[in-house]
């Protein structure tokens, strides 16, 4: 004969009995976890490498993965810290947007060796057997045809400055060099100064407030990226000389885009983030579904970016 | 035990690590400008240059279609002539060709030299650029380089200087010498054509091989 004690262990029982298996049939039904993809990005501290990794992300989650974005802050040591999680946590392809082109690469042969494919964008490492394959704009060519248009808007002679980004970066000199294989050959353009903002807006308000006040008959500055291209218009409009000083970007950061509207900023190199990104994740996936063949370095093609043509672009592209 | 013994431990294994700092040291500091100097010291691009311009790129010029032909493809139907004609390095909607033909000087530019293909006296179907020449269309029409092949594009890009220096000194310079309305020339020429310009006339090309017949 059952005592109470025992019908009300057997009442529990049956409760518990009732409560788990529900539980167990929903985990039965659960999905197989997504294939992780990480996307470790320079920076995250600037508008177009927010976009670059929102943008690789987006199309990694609508191709079905599960996917990361990691900032690095411009410290090759926070890089690798995120390539070993992304190793010892399961990820499946990385795509990546390097600090530093020769500091980088062995943070892109540690996944390698871990048998994990790397798909640079927008920042090259140097070297063609590390990287799964490298998406990157081609800052030489974007910079002569801005080189081009700076002898055209600024005349054959005159002074201007130059602000360097990370000199590190193997797009700091393409982009530096494209300028000057056009500008150095009018010996009438004086560069009074050159120095690095390492693509960072606040670091080039800052330097430019610094060379403005030995150098304040300036005609023009190009900069290596459009936040410091921001950075130095900042400096100038609270000098007063912004409507004086003709200032040449490059990214084709919507700021600045629009700045080139308002035609306060001359030009900029339009790079095209998303489409680099979206390539990027579109590669891992066909990467991860079998293809092996992948061509190493994929120059994109940059555009000018001028008070002429800016209505054509906008949201980091051409508008469609 | 005495305070020396006790402590001799810890002695020797901060010279140790003395020792392996001094080996591989954890930090360098490098300047700026020999950084970027460093990136080229094992390149030669000029050599690299002046090979690839007698050794590949000239050869390529004895394959190139006819200028006429190509112009007329381009005009009807440019997504033919660029699969059968043209070259798109990487992610770009302009396409690279190179030609080569015979033509008439039809005027002389501060810039440019208008050459007909037809007869003389016709209108120019290309102009020959003969001001200063800069970018990548002289490297990348051929084909023949992929970015792939340089690690450091840097290097890839420092090509591009060193051919457009040939192309000035060997080709455009012999161009302006000799250009004169009614002169006529053989000529192979490099093009970059951006989407939607395909039929646009005439076209500017990159002259990269200019030779004038005799005058009469």
């Amino acid at each position: 004969m059952k005592t109470p004690r025992s019908k009300l262990f057997a009442l529990l029982a049956l409760l518990a009995l009732g409560a788990t298996a529900p539980a167990a049939s929903l985990t039965a039904a659960e999905p197989a976890p997504k294939t992780k993809i990480a996307v470790v990005i320079s920076t995250l501290n600037n508008p177009w490498f927010v976009v670059l990794g929102e943008a690789a992300r987006s199309r990694a989650v609508e191709l079905g993965y599960e996917a990361t974005v990691f900032d690095s802050q411009n410290d090759t040591a926070k890089e690798t810290a995120h390539f070993e999680n992304a190793i010892a946590g399961g990820y499946k392809a990385i795509l990546f947007n390097p600090t530093d082109a020769n500091g980088s690469i062995a943070n892109a042969r540690r996944a390698q060796a871990a048998g994990i494919p790397v798909f640079c964008i927008d920042r090259e490492i140097n070297a063609t057997n590390v990287a799964t394959a490298q998406l990157l704009s081609d800052n030489y060519s974007g910079c002569v045809k801005l080189g081009e248009y700076f002898v055209e808007q600024v005349g054959e002679e005159g002074a201007y400055v130059e602000l360097l980004g990370l000199v590190g970066d193997n797009n700091t000199w393409n982009r530096s060099k494209g300028f000057h294989s056009v500008v150095d050959r009018y010996p009438g353009l004086k560069m009074v100064a050159q120095q690095s903002a390492e693509f960072d807006r606040a670091k080039a308000l800052e330097v430019m407030e610094s060379i403005l006040q030995k150098h304040p008959a300036i005609n023009a500055v190009f900069c290596g990226n459009d936040a410091m291209a921001m950075g130095a218009y900042q400096a100038l409009v609270a000098a007063g000389k912004d409507r004086q000083v003709k200032v040449f970007g490059f990214d084709g950061a919507d700021d600045v885009v629009r700045l080139i509207a308002e035609k306060k900023i001359v030009a900029t190199g339009m790079q095209f983030p998303k489409q680099m990104a979206r390539q990027a994740a579109e590669f891992a996936d066909q990467y991860l579904k079998g293809k092996r063949d992948f061509p190493q370095k994929i120059p994109v093609k940059v555009d000018l970016v001028t008070q002429q043509n800016v209505h054509r672009y906008g949201d980091y592209g051409k508008k469609q | 035990m005495t305070p020396m013994r006790r402590f001799a431990p810890l002695f020797l294994a901060l010279a140790a690590g003395a020792g392996i700092c001094l080996l591989f040291p954890p930090v360098r500091l490098v300047p700026l400008r020999h950084q970027a100097a460093q990136t080229n010291a094992v390149f030669n691009a000029a050599a690299y240059a002046a090979d690839f311009w007698s050794q590949r790129l000239l050869p390529a010029l004895r394959d190139a279609p006819d200028a006429a032909l190509l112009l007329s493809a381009l005009a009807s139907n440019a997504p033919a002539a660029a699969a059968a004609y043209g070259k798109t390095p990487g992610m770009s909607d302009a396409v690279y060709y190179l030609m080569q033909g015979t033509g008439t000087v039809c005027s002389v530019q501060p810039k440019a030299v208008g050459v007909a293909l037809g007869q003389a006296g016709g209108e120019a179907d290309l102009l020959l650029g003969t001001g200063m020449l800069f970018g990548n269309t002289v490297r990348d029409a051929s084909g023949l380089l992929d970015a792939s092949l340089f690690p450091n594009s840097q290097h890839f890009n420092d090509l591009s200087t060193e051919l457009n220096r040939i192309v000035e000194t060997r080709v455009i310079s012999r161009l302006k010498a000799g250009a004169a309305p009614g002169r006529r020339l053989r000529f192979a020429a490099a093009a970059e054509v951006e989407s939607g310009a395909e039929a646009e006339r005439p076209l500017k090309v990159v002259p990269v091989e200019v030779e004038f017949e005799e005058r009469p």
